[in-house]
């Protein structure tokens, strides 16, 4: 093959490559990657310790062939069978049209996979597994367990079971998802679902992505909600008004669990939100604040405890809880300090002109407050990105006047330059 | 209800701040995002991987073919790489950091991949991934090709991936590999022969030739 003829190869090879791209990842991998990061965050000993743990692993390697037969075998995993043969981690199953195939775990859990499905057990650990499918319908008998994690992947949703009898379909042509729950009670993420959305026993939820829809309501009425009482998805961008003022139905979510459903949950007491936060572990307590009760705790908490719910929201991607505990805080508090701070948080959570609201209104109410600088220099920041010239080179100005040392001196300056160059 | 009171009161414009955000979005500099990622910003976390998942992605892709573990990896590289920013000497860099993160990463995988074979005695019989190929011929090319690179030492495999197939400069593609140019060069070149070597038993890609050289 001559030089040329093997370019042309090589750049039919890469042309090749990019006309079938990969479907984006999903979702769910996104949020794996930013819960990752938060956890990191609050256990910064954490990168220390895996350095130590691939030392550790690299040492195991070099032992050959006696630990090789360790390193494959994982006692006490999850197993599972395939119609009554071993099934295998990863493997892709289809059912066709008219059939179904049952999977059982070892530990009790039967998950069938409905006709037409295409999935896969991705991952298996002691306490679960995680089942993915691209389309068709997977029901579920998990038996509960207070450390039980099952999860199921449908597209771009995500289901975090509890420990229940669920059915889970998914239609990627028509854009469909449905989670119907008939014991116990899961949670799910995904498009136009805010936050994770509690649905227990008797639930039905269904998310339409064509009509951007999503509705919560009765197993037994779900055709009749299909027709009728269609609930618009919350706006992309979360409001205050989708975090403090739910409908009935994400209402019944902030509610505590039922005194009967505490079984399906497992005997483990529940931790306190603020425990988890004081252990760094963010995801976890604002998961346990939603279970207590975010309506109780945004009326009853002291200002301390809400900013550090909104901290513990901000570490874990939960936008919507954050600005919540915020807005409360200055609702409830508003004559102490911890309102004002409230003010500064709620301008570095926005963007642009609402962002410049609020560190104005905190440099209103605290002009030499501990954060009275880092406010003077994202209102130049805000202004810019708002688009406000004039507003910009205003608080530039004052900015350098306070602080012509601070680290948004150089912003400001080159803010006044454009002035004078126009 | 107060609280009720106070949402009306602070209800923003929901037209102008998404079409800020955007804006700022898209002004925003790597380096920007990097310093904000290390200043414990997790939404500019989320900006970042926003950004750049994509081109992680794609060269994962290239190098692993349409595998199941094609996500995993990619959410390998991100979960390693957002806490491990501190390492990164030039923010500006950030893009060609990550992709040498994701060669790492696949590297592992793949000599893993080899080890698992090799204890265990079997082949490797994985079924083949559903492809998103937009006709049956260019499936059936990429089919190809990933398994001519299945059959290289996965040093060339890598080299020849990400010079030729993600049509890296030899300098960048040496940088994202983790080795001086001449070493590339050398991987490159060997990589090369025994592709071709393979190519020529593969009808797929003698149709593609063929059809182009009439």
């Amino acid at each position: 093959m001559t030089p040329d003829e093997q370019d042309r190869l090589f750049r039919g090879c890469a042309a090749a490559f990019s006309h079938a791209p990969p479907a984006p990842p999903g979702a769910s991998t996104r949020l794996k990657v930013l819960e990752a990061y938060a956890r990191s965050r609050s256990r910064p000993w954490a990168s220390v310790f895996s350095a130590w743990s691939a030392a550790a692993a690299s040492a195991l390697l070099v032992t050959g062939a006696v630990l090789a037969g360790f390193w494959l075998w994982q006692p006490g995993q999850t197993s599972f069978k395939v119609a009554g043969r071993e099934g295998d981690v990863g493997a892709w199953l289809a059912t066709g049209p008219g059939t179904a195939l049952a999977l059982d775990f070892s530990e009790g859990t039967r998950i069938s996979l409905g006709a037409g499905t295409r999935g896969r057990v991705s991952q298996v650990s002691r306490q679960g597994a995680r089942i993915e499918f691209e389309r068709g319908t997977v029901s579920a008998r998990v038996v509960p367990r207070a450390d039980g994690q099952w999860s199921f992947g449908a597209g771009p949703f995500d289901v975090s079971v509890l420990g229940t009898n669920l059915e889970v379909s998914w239609s990627p042509e028509a854009g469909q998802f449905s989670l119907s729950v008939s014991k116990g009670s899961v949670r799910v993420r995904g498009p136009f679902i805010q936050s994770p959305q509690l649905v227990q026993a008797g639930q039905v939820c269904r998310v339409d992505l064509s009509r951007q829809r999503m509705q919560l309501g009765p197993t037994a009425a779900a055709s009749a909600l299909a027709a009728n009482e269609q609930v618009p998805a919350p706006a992309l961008a979360p409001s205050a008004d989708a975090a403090l003022a739910p409908s009935a139905d994400a209402a019944s979510e902030l509610r505590p669990p039922e005194a009967s459903e505490a079984p399906e949950l497992g005997a483990r007491p529940a931790e306190s939100w603020r425990a988890l936060v004081q252990a760094g572990r963010h995801p976890e307590a604002v998961l346990a604040a939603e279970r207590a009760g975010l309506l109780s705790i945004y009326r009853a908490a002291s200002a301390e405890d809400l900013l550090e719910l909104s901290g513990a929201a901000r570490l874990s991607g939960r936008p919507d809880v954050e600005r919540a505990a915020l807005l409360a805080c200055r609702e409830r508090h508003a004559a102490q300090p911890a309102a004002a701070r409230a003010a500064y948080l709620l301008g570095r959570a926005s963007a642009g002109a609402e962002a410049a609201k609020w560190f104005e209104l905190y440099l209103r109410e605290q002009p030499r407050g501990l954060l009275s600088r880092e406010a003077s220099g994202r209102l130049i920041e805000s202004y810019q990105r708002a688009g406000n010239r004039s507003a910009a080179l205003k608080a530039a100005s004052s900015y350098l006047a306070a602080h012509p040392d601070g680290p948004h001196a150089a912003l400001a300056r080159q803010v006044l330059a454009t002035r004078s160059r126009n | 209800m107060p609280i009720m009171g106070l949402l009306k009161r602070e209800k923003p414009d929901p037209s102008a701040p998404l079409g800020l955000v955007h804006s700022a979005i898209a002004t925003e500099t790597d380096s920007a995002l990097v310093e904000a990622v290390r200043a414990g910003d997790v939404g500019a976390a989320g900006r970042l991987y926003d950004r750049h998942v994509s081109s992680v992605q794609g060269i994962v892709y290239r190098l692993l073919g349409q595998k199941a573990e094609l996500d995993d990896i990619v959410q390998e590289v991100f979960i390693y790489a957002l806490p491990s920013l501190e390492k990164l000497r030039d923010p500006a860099a950030l893009k060609g950091w990550l992709l040498g993160i994701a060669v790492g990463k696949v590297r592992s995988h793949l000599r893993s991949r080899w080890r698992k074979r090799w204890l265990s005695f079997m082949p490797n019989e994985e079924l083949p991934e559903p492809t998103t190929a937009a006709d049956d011929h260019q499936a059936d090319i990429v089919h190809a090709v990933g398994g001519i690179l299945d059959r290289l030492p996965t040093e060339e495999r890598i080299a020849l991936v990400v010079h030729r197939i993600q049509g890296m400069s030899l300098l960048d593609a040496a940088n994202v590999c983790g080795m001086s140019v001449s070493t590339f060069k050398r991987r490159l070149a060997s990589g090369e022969s025994r592709f071709v070597v393979h190519a020529k038993k593969e009808s797929a890609l003698a149709g593609w030739h063929e059809s182009r050289s009439a």
